[in-house]
């Protein structure tokens, strides 16, 4: 999750603009996916990522002078987290953090993008809805048909609730 | 005399019965809200209480000289079909696999590769009988049909077994051969949450590009 979220970053800046020139969007997609060693600590997009990152890539067009726009934000994202000294995401001091967030938010207001956390992951969608990324959540989910749970907390609120009338 | 003692005795031992069982189940929801794992436990109650919200679908666009994608399904859309012919299950097959997308049918990981792109595909769904509850029964060479707008891909099973979650997430995505990979969780007859799940490996056999 916390290596993801530099991956996070890194899409969201590419998000919301329109026309690439094809070479470019290879140079582009080599950036965002890409390796950062920072503090002696390796970022990198995950495999799953890489694919959802080379699919948007591949879906929408983005244009080549803002393709270098987002080039050096994700460097100034770099330098943040470089200066900061931190072995972790979570080990960004505050003033460090908010100045990621100053980053986010600027994403944000320029593309329209979107962070949520639904169904226990975080998803990144674009200004029209689609989704770009998830991330956080594990690549193998729960799949048992656990109705267990279910039954026998409603049993047992029936059965407390038919004890608690008694003395009401 | 004898019919006035069988009512109270059999009053008695019915309400016995409630009791011990009313005494179970709140056991059982006590130790699963309290001392197993918590988090999964909240996350999958309330998930049966949500609603799932409606769902479009939306034809995949593809290339018709390269027959490569170049639009893509949202995410939570329903995009085609999944078949086991052996069993005869017919699933619906959403893009992504979030828990709200697993309760109505297949989910395809949306880490992973779409039919046709010659990469690893990744697709899960709940061990019920309508969905992949009867994945153990297939053997190696069985047919697994994936229908979509652009196409209908027949894969071939090549392995079957069980894995642990942390085995299943060294899966490699990658993009160099077309592997279609199901799984649900194991052992199929369940109660509780399990680690283990049941994981199906197949090779595309045949493709036959939609007109």
């Amino acid at each position: 999750m916390k290596k993801s979220i530099f991956a996070v970053i890194a899409v969201a800046l590419m998000v919301g603009f329109t026309n690439v020139h094809a070479m470019t969007e290879a140079e582009l997609q080599a950036k965002l996916t890409k390796a950062y060693t920072i503090n002696g600590v390796t970022y990198q997009a995950d495999a799953a990522q890489k694919v959802q990152i080379e699919r948007y890539l591949k879906e929408n067009e983005i244009s080549a002078s803002e393709a270098d726009f987002l080039a050096s934000q994700v460097d100034e994202a770099v330098a943040v987290i470089a200066e900061s000294g931190a072995k972790s995401i979570s080990e960004i001091p505050a003033a460090y953090q908010e100045k990621l967030t100053a980053i986010a938010n600027k994403v944000t207001d320029t593309t329209g993008i979107q962070f949520t956390v639904a169904d226990g992951q975080v998803v990144v969608t674009d200004g029209s809805g689609k989704t770009i990324l998830t991330a956080g959540d594990s690549m193998v989910k729960k799949t048992n048909n656990n109705n267990v749970i279910v039954a026998s907390s409603l049993i047992s609120l029936v059965g407390i609730a038919f004890v608690a009338r008694k003395f009401f | 005399m004898f019919k006035k003692n069988f009512k109270k005795i059999w009053k008695a031992i019915v309400r016995s019965l409630a009791i011990a069982f009313f005494f179970t189940c709140l056991f059982i929801t006590i130790t699963y809200f309290v001392c197993l794992k918590k988090i999964d436990t909240y996350l999958v109650f309330f998930n049966n209480f949500t609603f799932s919200g409606v769902t479009e679908e939306h034809k995949i666009e593809i290339d018709k000289l390269t027959k490569e994608l170049v639009h893509y399904p949202n995410y939570g859309d329903q995009y085609g079909t999944i078949s086991l012919p052996t069993v005869g299950i017919k699933v619906n097959l959403y893009h992504g696999d979030s828990m709200s997308i697993l309760k109505r049918g297949a989910g395809h990981y949306a880490g992973s590769y779409f039919p046709s792109e010659g990469g690893t595909i990744l697709i899960a769904a709940h061990n019920r009988r309508e969905y992949f509850k009867y994945l153990p029964k297939l053997n190696v060479g069985d047919p697994i049909v994936i229908d979509t707008d652009y196409g209908t891909f027949t894969y071939t099973v090549t392995n079957g077994r069980v894995e642990t979650i942390s085995e299943l997430e060294k899966l490699d995505i990658q993009h160099e051969e077309e592997i279609l990979v199901l799984y649900t969780c194991y052992p199929v007859d369940a109660l509780g949450f399990t680690d283990k799940r049941y994981v199906v490996y197949a090779k595309l056999e045949g493709v036959a590009y939609e007109s």
